[in-house]
């Protein structure tokens, strides 16, 4: 599944089409039914996750020879958008699965490193995870609090980690870590990345979050208080591990940008049948001008952020430079996200602010589509960046 | 055991009422996707499950334009060996006409001796081109299954019948008419064999020439859906059981719903 797509993006090839056809029937027909009660029980989906595996999502956009499906980066997307439109904690539970646990492996990891740990990785036999949010460090990566250091043939981690998506399953194998290893001349940090397995001593998963949203999805704060692994578990070069969360960060936005895409479409959906249905007033709601127009302006951002979803996934494939239009797919498409589900609630009324209707769903689990991979005031200030503008304080 | 199933697109029952146009005859499908039919779904399932139970072959075969392509192409990243498509017909042909070309697309893909399909069309719920195919060629037909096991000498066919369920030993080849149960719901293909199947060849083939121009137009079956018919308000029948069942069937005499009856 190689080569780019339309400009546009939306005129998909054979094999998107099928694919979105097979994850479509999967939503409807798999997940739709159940996934209100996980939601409910804030359980962990694992039949589903675990038929998701069969299906070769985790291994997408993976090389067959480390157990992959050979497809790239805009299938994930479609893939993402499709079970976002029905729900967005598997969604995110793939989405970390393959862009933060796995896809760092496979990027910077050694031949050893990838053999040894990407084949259970794309089969969704196992999970791995990102540890790079720190408890005072939000969105500024650069300002980890996390240490490793060299003690003989293994590094020593010290830390802690918030919010790390797929860190407690009972399939989770492990987190990579970003951690500073050393100072540079002028006093900024060495940030490298560390593959810590889940079980090793010193590593500890917190109690599971209480949220507001995605509470079908795993999310822990990490503790690390002289953990040691050996130290060919350093990942990619020593030093880099910034930069290499960085590159990793803009693919994750394009990613989310296609999980707030199916979100926004899924509110779309859900609206046109209950106004089809809905009377008031002695007719449809759907003959309502007012309705209408909500709707169609629904439509229409959800239009506008796939085009940039795609756009910026096509350039992710062709490997042209997309942090400009990485931030633009995921501010655009979180913001689209956020307000149909605000419209849609709306429209649906009482009914909306209910818990067992997808909507009231659709709702809680938008916010966190503007804040996760950097907050929409992260996606403008590297917009603006990318346009020349300097620096604030 | 080799078999085949015969698989049917039709427009997506979750399309929007928005996306269909009528022009007063047939309706306008052109802007709505195509999906696998739910029966279809089932005999798929069950083609699959006697195909690797008892260690042979399946094949796929459907009737339409290129939209029917996609749910071949499934059941190619499924399992099934090789696909065939008959061009051409519409898709309310003649349901003897549609049979026999059916019947003749099974026969490029070589001896089968199972034939599998969905209990009924996911569109005009026909359901009857199994039990015609059979008629067709000349073989047993088993309506209702929803299961198969692989056995000494044969297949352990489980069918749903009246109140219950009935199973019985397949030693020869038949026609099955698959029914939806938890045995026949549809696994979900690997993305890997999908993406491979996008790039395998399928057999189309042009119905004119399995049958020839002129038994293409041939109608056998009228079955027409009389408005008027349907059109009658409903009315609610009361007493003894005795009784209410004689003036259930009066009034479906006077319907002319009945075989034979006109109203």
């Amino acid at each position: 599944m190689t080569g780019v797509p339309s400009p546009a993006g939306l005129d998909l090839r054979p094999e998107h089409e099928a694919l979105v056809a097979t994850v479509r029937r999967f939503a409807r027909d798999e997940v739709a039914p159940v996934i209100g009660g996980y939601y409910e029980r804030g359980e962990f989906p694992y039949p589903l996750v675990a038929t998701m595996g069969e299906m070769g999502l985790f291994g997408l956009p993976f090389p067959e020879e480390y157990g992959g499906m050979g497809g790239d980066a805009f299938a994930l997307c479609l893939v993402l958008e499709e079970l976002a439109r029905v729900d967005s904690s598997l969604a995110i539970t793939l989405e970390a699965g393959v862009g933060l646990g796995a896809m760092p492996i496979h990027r910077f990891g050694t031949e050893d490193q990838r053999q040894r740990w990407l084949p259970d990785l794309c089969s969704g036999r196992s999970l791995a995870a990102f540890g790079l949010t720190e408890p005072g460090g939000g969105s500024d990566a650069g300002a980890t609090r996390t240490t490793a250091r060299r003690d003989g043939d293994e590094w020593v981690v010290d830390g802690t980690k918030a919010f790390i998506t797929n860190s407690g399953t009972r399939i989770t194998r492990l987190v990579t870590v970003t951690a500073v290893t050393g100072r540079r001349a002028d006093g900024r940090p060495d940030i490298s990345a560390i593959v810590v397995p889940s079980g090793t001593p010193g590593f500890t998963v917190g109690p599971e979050y209480s949220k507001v949203g995605w509470t079908a999805s795993d999310t822990h704060e990490l503790a690390f208080a002289g953990c040691r692994v050996p130290a060919d578990h350093l990942l990619g070069e020593e030093g880099r591990g910034y930069a290499q969360f960085l590159s990793i960060l803009d693919t994750g936005r394009v990613a989310i940008g296609a999980l707030s895409v199916g979100l926004a479409q899924g509110c779309v959906d859900e609206c046109l049948g209950y106004v089809g249905e809905r009377e008031a007033f002695g007719r449809k709601l759907a003959q309502s001008q007012v309705l209408q127009f909500k709707v169609a302006d629904m439509e229409a951002r959800t239009h506008v952020a796939r085009l940039a979803v795609r756009d910026a996934a096509a350039r992710l494939v062709a490997g042209r430079p997309l942090r400009r239009e990485a931030a633009i797919a995921k501010l655009v498409a979180s913001e689209a996200a956020m307000a149909n589900a605000r419209e849609a609630t709306q429209i649906f009324g009482g009914y909306g602010f209910m818990n067992e209707t997808p909507v009231g769903r659709f709702y809680r689990d938008a916010k966190i589509l503007e804040i996760g991979e950097g907050t929409s005031e992260v996606q403008r200030m590297l917009i603006a960046r990318e346009l020349g503008l300097p620096a604030t304080p | 055991m080799d078999a085949t199933v015969f698989l049917k697109a039709i427009p997506d029952p979750a399309a929007p009422p928005e996306s269909f146009a009528f022009d007063g005859g047939c309706p306008d499908t052109s802007r709505v996707p195509f999906v696998l039919g739910p029966f279809e779904e089932n005999a798929l399932e069950l083609g699959l499950r006697i195909a690797e139970g008892t260690g042979g072959s399946l094949r796929a075969v459907a009737m339409g334009g290129p939209e029917q392509d996609k749910s071949l192409r499934t059941a190619l990243a499924l399992g099934a060996t090789a696909a065939v498509r008959v061009d051409g017909p519409p898709s309310w042909a003649d349901p003897v006409v549609a049979a026999r070309l059916l019947s003749a697309a099974a026969d490029r893909l070589g001896v089968v001796e199972v034939l599998v399909t969905g209990r009924q069309a996911g569109d005009w719920d026909r359901s009857v081109t199994g039990a015609l195919l059979a008629g067709v060629r000349g073989l047993p037909y088993l309506p209702r299954v929803f299961d198969a096991v692989a056995e000494e000498g044969g297949l352990r066919i489980a069918q749903e019948v009246a109140g219950g369920t009935r199973t019985g030993l397949l030693a020869t080849a038949a026609v099955l008419s698959v029914t939806n149960a938890p045995t026949t719901i549809l696994r979900m293909p690997n993305v890997r064999a999908l993406i491979l199947a996008t790039r395998r060849p399928i057999d189309v083939v042009e119905a004119r020439s399995l049958l020839g121009e002129a038994a293409l137009r041939e109608r056998l079956v009228d079955e027409g859906v009389s408005a008027r018919r349907l059109g009658r308000a409903g009315r609610r029948v009361v007493g003894e059981p005795a009784d209410v069942a004689k003036a259930l069937v009066a009034e479906l005499e006077a319907q002319g719903a009945l075989p034979g009856a006109r109203p």
